[in-house]
This record gives structure tokens, sequence and C-alpha cells, in this order.
């Protein structure tokens, strides 16, 4: 562990690297996501991932211009300088089938991408009520939906993957939180224009953040669009198939596969938040923070965020591993 | 055809078959239109004929009116013969009116096209020039500026614009020539005729020659907002100049725009080629633009369209829509005119590179069923009414509330799935879609929505009628989630059928 500089991340790692003693890190995982919990009741305490900076004087507006969060400290220490802005993060599902890849596979990742350009915007909009002079600057996160400001998505996607998944819908954008009266969606009639479309909305500096959904990014198109989208500091989230070879030149990976949902708070059948299973493949800023078995995270619609998944209480006896520690079948499947 | 031969063309009439049209050498023999084709041959056995396609001939002379735009972007045909064309403010890119008429006439020739052409400060003085003012050993007759009234003034009446019997009058009176009715008091050249409404259309044709009164055109196109073209002595080749040149023209179109105020919708790039023929490429904008660097943008993605063919020698940039620019500025303040540049631009390239359709937003819609709640729309037209509007435009908000839990993509068309449930009224318990089985780990619903009755009112007997639809959000063994419905009610609804299911749309 040589690597380790900083006490806030070696407490990370000891979280989550398996070898250093099961039960206490299964301990910090249950401490961690109980403090979360915490967290999520008391909505205005500043978020342990930006609390590098003093109370009540947020990140210099450029800082947060640069980087982004996914609001889930034991997931956002593996990334040393957050997501940052002026590069490409590829996301994966994974492939279910021997060949190729079902919708389920493809909506893993695109449900992870779109709520980390739901984080992009929260940032943003964090960002700027800190600092705009007026009071008109937007009533903060979460009021993001149907307001018609805030700032502009865009969705690439090629017209073939359109007709296999049907078309974005407004008010499943919307309830996934983004501004659906804010997103641009342009459909290719092959697959090298998207990524010529998705680099072009990048050189644009008009866009918070863009999401592409192709079949496969060679290495070429793939510097290219890092390229261009550290021009200027617009992020690219691109999701690609998830049986397909990973592009290069991308500053992040991620594995996602969709883990059972969280029990509904009222509604015992019901399927509650949605949980991912998550793993970071690659990344470029900490090549030692890649290759880590993978966390399940849950989405809170409430608090925009993602959390460690609080496992233990809300898994059948059945599900527990040998060692009496609780897997989600997602990490076991995976 | 030789042109040595005397020929005409016919068309057959009332009274058989008629010379329409002759060529010089039967116009030499004194065999003029309007005569029978007997009585010619009578006089002249050796005149060859063939019948006028006056249909063909239209078409082709829209294409001289189009390729007439070269001299100038108003212009149209005039009559079944000519053409008129407005040079106001293009001379000087020929090197003056001498040189402008020269080079028509000279292109028009080596067309194989008989030619005289008029120019003068009126369409009337240019008309009658053209057709009664051209001195035998010349193509062109040209009334210096604000000379109109001498130079026509010894032309014969015919060269008014009047109908027939209206000439016939005028000759009977003694007036022969236009110059002998500038000096006629006008109240009493309205006593000399017997009705004041001949003496009324002579009038207006006059002062319409001599520009005392205005005289409406339509063009073949609507005239441009703002026009700027160079023509080049060498004829262009390269796309390079070519490219070049338009960069010039777009910050002198940019210019112009400025000037006024204006920034331009669509923009046209005319480009004339040495042999006579023109393509154009065009570019449309969201918002109004006066930006020279955002025209290029968007008109050098087509130049590799551009077919200089044997070169160009006129290359004309309009702004043939324009809007008034700045009427919707960003606050200086808001959070996002800081952090953004407006997508409209972007918007522009890639609607320029993928077509207008590809780009698209979504929009509110009034209705409930789900597929009709919403209605994606080209983003070129929504960005542009939303900005341009002088007024605040009204967006509607969205018809649902915010925590609605819908999928995040529909199918165009819902899925026949089929279902295994546990109760007949209740969720799936499995289902088949795609051919994959998916067993349901969870299952919330339904959520019903009824058709809109007010579709239904006016349906006939034999017509089916809109079904009631309970959805259902369900999750799967795999954690997938998908919005399913099942298309009637089990206790009957009119016209019972066994209610099915479908698969609409899926959760991300």
């Amino acid at each position: 562990m040589r690597f380790l500089l900083d006490s806030r991340v070696s407490a990370a790692v000891s979280v989550l690297s398996p070898g250093s003693g099961k039960d206490d890190a299964f301990k910090d995982a249950v401490i961690e996501s109980l403090r979360s919990r915490i967290l999520h009741i008391e909505r205005h305490a500043p978020r342990r991932g930006v609390s590098a900076a003093p109370e009540n004087s947020p990140l210099p507006r450029s800082r947060r211009r640069s980087r982004w969060e996914l609001g889930c400290p034991a997931c956002d220490d593996l990334l040393p300088r957050g997501l940052e802005a002026n590069s490409l993060h590829e996301i994966k599902g994974v492939p279910s089938a021997v060949r190729g890849a079902s919708a389920a596979d493809w909506m893993a990742g695109i449900g992870f991408a779109a709520r980390l350009a739901v984080r992009r915007i929260d940032t943003f909009a964090a960002g700027e009520e800190a600092h705009a002079s007026s009071s008109m600057a937007g009533s903060g996160p979460g009021s993001g939906a149907g307001s018609g400001i805030g700032p502009w998505v865009l969705w690439c996607w090629p017209r073939q993957l359109a007709g296999e998944f049907g078309s974005p819908s407004a008010a499943g954008l919307a309830s996934l939180g983004l501004d659906p009266s804010r997103l641009i969606i342009v459909e290719t009639a092959r697959a090298g224009d998207a990524l010529n479309a998705i680099e072009e909305s990048l050189r644009a500096q008009s866009l918070a953040v863009v999401i592409g959904i192709v079949e496969e990014a060679e290495l070429t198109p793939a510097r290219r669009l890092s390229l261009a989208a550290g021009e200027t500091a617009t992020p690219c989230l691109l999701v690609t198939h998830p049986a397909s070879e990973p592009a290069g030149a991308t500053a992040t990976r991620w594995r996602v596969q969709r883990g059972g949902s969280a029990p509904h708070t009222f509604d015992p059948r019901a399927p509650g938040s949605p949980r991912f299973s998550i793993a970071l493949e690659r990344c470029r800023a900490r090549p030692e923070s890649a290759a880590r078995s993978p966390m399940l995270l849950e989405w809170s619609d409430e608090t925009r965020r993602f959390d460690l998944a609080s496992i233990v209480a809300d898994l059948p006896a059945q599900a527990r591993g040998a060692d009496g520690r609780a897997v989600p079948a997602a990490v076991r499947a995976y | 055809m030789p042109s040595q031969q005397p020929f005409a063309l016919i068309e057959s009439g009332a009274h058989g078959l008629a010379i329409v049209a002759v060529n010089e050498a039967a116009a030499r023999l004194g065999i003029e239109a309007g005569t029978s084709l007997a009585d010619a041959r009578a006089a002249h056995p050796g005149l060859l004929s063939r019948p006028a396609e006056p249909e063909k001939d239209r078409i082709a002379l829209l294409k001289l009116a189009r390729w007439a735009g070269r001299y100038g972007p108003n212009r149209h045909v005039d009559g079944n013969d000519g053409l008129w064309i407005d040079v106001s403010g293009v001379a000087h890119l020929f090197g003056g009116e001498e040189n402008l008429l020269n080079n028509m006439t000279q292109h028009l020739l080596s067309f194989g096209v008989a030619v005289q052409a008029g120019l003068a400060d009126t369409l009337g003085a240019a008309h009658a020039l053209a057709r009664f003012g051209c001195p035998p050993d010349a193509a062109w007759a040209m009334a210096p500026v604000s000379e109109t009234r001498a130079s026509i003034g010894f032309l014969p009446v015919e060269a008014l614009r009047l109908d027939a019997p209206r000439i016939l009058l005028l000759k009977r009176l003694g007036l022969r020539h236009i110059g002998q009715l500038y000096d006629i008091p006008r109240d009493s050249l309205a006593r000399r005729f017997r009705s004041s409404d001949v003496a009324a259309a002579v009038l207006v044709r006059l002062d319409q020659a001599l520009g005392a009164m205005e005289e409406p055109r339509r063009p073949m196109q609507p005239p441009p907002v703002l026009s700027v073209a160079r023509a080049f002595a060498e004829p262009l080749i390269s796309s390079e100049a070519l490219e070049a040149f338009t960069n010039e023209l777009a910050d002198e179109l940019a210019a112009a725009l400025a000037a006024k105020d204006l920034g331009a919708r669509v923009l046209r790039l005319t480009f004339y080629r040495a042999d006579g023929t023109s393509g154009t490429i065009a570019a449309a904008m969201s918002t109004p633009c006066h930006d020279a660097r955002h025209m290029m943008a968007l008109l050098s993605e087509k130049f590799s369209s551009i077919d200089a063919g044997f070169g160009v020698d006129i290359l004309r940039l309009d702004a043939v829509r324009a809007g008034k620019r700045g009427a919707n500025q960003k606050g200086f303040a808001s959070p996002q005119g800081a952090a953004f540049r407006d997508p409209s631009e972007l918007v522009d390239r890639l609607v320029n590179r993928l077509g207008r359709d590809a780009i698209t937003v979504l929009r509110p819609n009034g209705s409930h069923i789900p597929e009709r709640a919403e209605v994606r729309l080209p983003a070129l037209d929504v960005l542009a009414a939303e900005t341009s509007s002088r007024v605040q435009s009204y967006t509607p908000p969205w018809p649902y509330p915010k925590r609605l839990l819908r999928p995040a993509f529909m199918l165009s068309r819902p899925e026949p799935i089929q279902v295994t449930a546990g109760v007949p009224d209740g969720p799936p318990a499995s289902f088949i879609w795609r051919r994959v089985e998916r067993r349901v780990a969870r299952a919330q619903g339904p959520e019903r929505i009824a058709p809109e009755w007010w579709r239904t009112l006016y349906l006939d007997e034999d017509q089916k009628r809109p079904r009631t639809r309970d959805y259902y959000r369900i999750e799967d063994q795999q954690g997938a989630m998908y919005w399913v419905f099942r298309h009637g009610l089990y206790e009957g609804e009119e016209g019972s059928e066994r209610p099915s299911w479908f698969l609409h749309g899926l959760f991300a």
C-alpha cells in the first residue's frame, strides 16, 4: 500500500480491498452506509466528497466546472480528481447472453450514464447557486425537471439503436431527473455519423454533458472525442455495446449491471430505488483504483446521488454467502 | 436547321395552320407571323415549317431566366419571348452598364439565341427599347440614366405595351410616336378618347415607362433581403479559391446585415458557371445570425458538393430570409449566459450535416395517453420559435407530476408479449418478450389510463374502440425494469375481446 498518501483515501481503500481483513471491511461498509443515510436525512450537510474545502466556501467555480462526483464517498475516493469534465468516460453493461447483449444490458449502462448526467447538472446548479449574484440563478438541485432553465444536454445515438429501444421519453427523463425541455436528441443514420456529431457537440461549448450511445468506438474516434472534450471541458459519457471491445483513450471505464432494486418503502412487492453493481475497470488518473471488486450503489431520486446500498437489512437469508456475508445477486453473477 | 433556308413555326388555328414565328431568311422574304401557312407556301414553295411547342419554349425561357440570375437576383420572364432583370447596383461588377449589356448579349448569342436588349430606368422603357429601339447593327439599346423621356420619345406607340385596339385608336388619332403623347395635356387626352378607361390605360403605361408611376414586378424567386456578389474575369476552378471568395462575401454580408441590425435566417450561395449553368447551396439557421464565421462554418461543409464544372465566373451570397437580431439577448447575470454558449449554433451545424429531422427536442402535447403526451419536433424550428419571437414565448408545462415513474424509453409501437399472470386482474408472473422468457421479481401497479372518451364520441358502430390500459412497472429477476400494460379489462368493456398484453417501455 505504498501509494497511499492521504488518510482519507486509505480509509476508503481499506474498505474495499479484499485483502485487508474481511470482517473489518464489512463493518466499515456498514458504517459507511449508515453515515450516508444520516447525510440523506440531513440534506444540507456538506457532503464528504467535496468536504475538502472548508464549510461555507464552496469550491471555486472553475473547479466545480472541471469535475463532478457520484455523491458516494466510497466510490468517489477511488477517483483522485472525481469525474473529470474534460474527458471521455466509457460505460458498458455486462453482456448476459453468449452472443451480443440484451436490451436490459444496454439499459443498465444507459441508466447509469443518465444518472451521472444528473449529478453533473446538479453540481453545476450548486456552483451557480453559490456564485450567482442574483437569486434568480435557479432553485438548486432537484428543481431541474420541467423548469425550463438550466444547461442543455445532448443525447446522440444511431437510428438502429433507437429502433430497438424506442425513443427517449420526456416523462421518463423527467423521472430520472433530467429536464426534458433542455435535451437535444440526435439520431443519425450511421454509427460513424453519431461519433462525428458527438465530437461536434463537444466542441460547441453549449452543453453541460453529452451522452453518446454507440456500438463501439475504436481508438481513433475515441481519442478524437477525448481531445474534443478536453478542449471545452464538456464531459462525454459514452455508452457502448456491452460485448464490444472497450475504447482506449478514456479517463474512466465503468462496467455496470442492474442489481435488484431496493425494497419499496410502502409496498413490499413493488420495485424501489434502482441499484447498480458498478466496477471501475479503468481509471487513468489512478490505475490502481481499477479492477477492484464491484460495488453495489443505490440511486436515490430524493437526494439525486448514489450511495452504497445497505444490503444487510433487506436481503433475504438465502442470498447470503457461505461465510454469512450478504452478497447481492448481481454481484455474485458478475 | 440551316439558317439560310426560310423557316416558320406553325400552329393550327381557327383558319387552318397559321405561322407563329419565322426566321431571318423568311422575314427577308416578307413572311410575317400571323399569315396562314397556305398563303405563305403559295408565295414561297420552299418554306420549311414545324409545329410550334409553346410549352417547351416556356420551359426554355424559364431556364434562361434562371441563368440570368447572374446579372441580378430579381428577374423573371417577360411575356412569351422576353426576360426582365433588375440590374440596380450590379453593373459595377461587370465594369459598367455597357459592358454588362455586351457580356449578356454575347453569352446569349453564344447559346444560339437571337437577342435584343434594352436598358433603362424603368421596366416599361427597357421593354420599349429592347423590342423597338434596338439599332439594326447592335444587339442592345440603352437609355442613359434619367434620360428616359428623350430616349423613348421616337419609338412607336406599340412599344407602350398596350393592346391592339388601343394602339389602333392612337394611330387613328395621329399619335404614332410616344413623344407625341408628352405634349398633349392629360385632361385633353382623356377627352379625345371615347371612354376614360382607355385614356387611363394609356396614361398608366406612359407613366410607368417614364417612371412617374411605380410598376409592380414579381420576380422569379422572392427577392433576398440582402445580397452580395463577386464576378471574376478568370473563372474559378479550385474549391480553395471558391471558399476564399465565399469567405470574403460572408464578411461583406455580415457587415451589411449588422449595419441594418439584422441577422440571416436562410443563406443561399449561388455559383454561376462559365458554361451558363448554375448551382446553389443553402444553409438555415435557428437564430438570426450576422456572424461571418458561423455562416462560413455552415457553408463550408457543403463545399465538397460544389461542382465547379468549367469554372465559376460569378458567385453570389444571398440572405434569403433575415430576422431582427438581438431581440432576445440573454441576460447579463443569468446563470446560463455566463457558462454556456447558446446551443442554436450547434443545432445549425448538426442540421446542416445530418438533416433537419435528425435533431429533435421533446415538447409537451395536450394528451394524457403516454405516446401522445409528448412530441418530438425539429430542434431548428423549435429553437427558432422560442428565441426569435418578440413576445416571450409561453412554454406549456409538462403535463404530469414530477414524481411519476415513467420509462426512459418508449417503444415506437407497443410490442405484444405473452403473459402468465397469477390472477387474471393482477400483474404478470412471467412474460415472453422478444422470444426470451423473463420472470417477474417485483411489480407495481396498475396505473389505469383510460382512453380519451371525447375521441370515441363520433366513432361508427363498426370502428374499433380504444380500450382502457392498465400499466405495471415490473422488474425481472435480472433487475431489468419494463413498463407493460394490459389492453382492455377482464369484466367486459364493450366489444369484449380477451385483454392482451403489451410491452410499452424500458426503464433505464
